[in-house]
């Protein structure tokens, strides 16, 4: 007499490897050369080149005052041409964009000269940090509530 | 990768019980294991690695129904309080002794991928993967005596279903 255990233990012993569909090889090939020929700027940030990783960030920093800056030229200019010829409908909503950028810029100023700087990064270290907290919660959440733990990254 | 595509594949088949998603998963795994091909090409525990990343992303495929699933099965499980009683398999000649390996083996195959998702899961983790109870209680956050229920009904059902194609312990050991 075989129990159930036993017998179906048996059974499934002896159950060779389910083989892969013909061309199975051949379709993972040919979706790694899809990957491979994708640019590396339209992949993954893990999947840049690392010296595209490292400027990545200070860039992406430096591109905001330059963006206030540009922003307050191109209302300078606007405003200066606004006086000597009347204004398109497309003039107008560049002086109006132009305006937010100065303003912008006008307050980053008043910020950056009335407010202590330690008073400022520690304002931008706390904003970080809440922002790490909030990510954790979110991870942690999504871990517990929708993923069982077998599904962390390995 | 020739190596290990079967593995991969089987695992990821019999898990979802889905031949069109075990191979979307086990694509899936080798993408992965290119990514990490320095870290794997002469690692031994490659496979290991393979089967792992094969049974987590079944999981992942097989979560969007995980908690109807989890909901389901234990309202069936409280209106079928208790074990199943343990049946036994006499070893006796089975009339079909001429079912052919390769026909059982499909048939087997298919009397798997029959089972309600709550049974087949745990029994192919136990059978195949050879995971221990606890093991596969935690891996889908399920209690023991579930995990055990379970498992234990899943070989029944499974039995029944060999039995009636008759498939029996005789003609294993024949």
């Amino acid at each position: 007499m075989t129990s159930p255990e036993q017998f179906i233990d048996a059974v499934l012993r002896r159950q060779p490897l389910r083989r892969a569909p013909a061309g199975f090889e051949a379709r993972v090939l040919q979706r790694l050369a899809q990957q491979a020929a994708r640019p590396w700027w339209v992949q993954g940030f893990s999947r840049w080149p690392k010296a595209a990783q490292l400027l990545f960030l200070p860039l992406a920093i430096g591109c905001v005052p330059l963006l206030f800056r540009a922003a307050g030229s191109l209302s300078a200019f606007l405003q200066s041409a606004r006086q000597s010829a009347p204004l398109s409908a497309a003039e107008s909503a560049a002086t109006t964009v132009g305006s937010l950028g100065h303003t912008a810029q006008t307050l980053a100023d008043v910020v950056m000269r009335e407010i202590p700087s330690v008073w400022i990064y520690g304002g931008v270290g706390l904003a970080a940090l809440l922002y790490a907290a909030l990510f954790g919660l979110c991870a942690a959440a999504f871990r517990s509530l929708v993923l069982t733990p077998q599904h962390a990254p390995y | 990768m020739r190596k290990y595509q079967d593995m991969v594949y089987s695992t990821a088949a019999r898990l979802s019980g889905n031949d069109a998603q075990a191979e979307d998963i086990a694509q899936e795994v080798f993408l992965r294991a290119h990514r990490r091909f320095e870290e794997l090409k002469d690692n031994p525990r490659a496979a290991g690695w393979l089967k792992t990343v094969a049974t987590n992303l079944t999981f992942t495929h097989l979560s969007r129904y995980r908690k109807r699933w989890v909901f389901f099965s234990q309202l069936q499980s409280q209106d079928e309080d208790g074990d199943a009683p343990e049946h036994e398999f006499p070893a006796t000649e089975s009339v079909s002794d001429e079912v052919q390996d390769d026909e059982r083996h499909e048939f087997v195959e298919a009397a798997l991928r029959a089972l309600p998702e709550h049974q087949r899961v745990p029994l192919v983790l136990f059978h195949f993967e050879e995971m221990p109870y606890e093991e596969i209680a935690t891996k889908l956050r399920v209690s023991l005596p579930k995990v055990k229920t379970d498992i234990h009904r899943a070989r029944l059902a499974l039995a029944g279903i060999l039995a009636r194609r008759g498939i029996t312990a005789a003609q294993l050991e024949a």
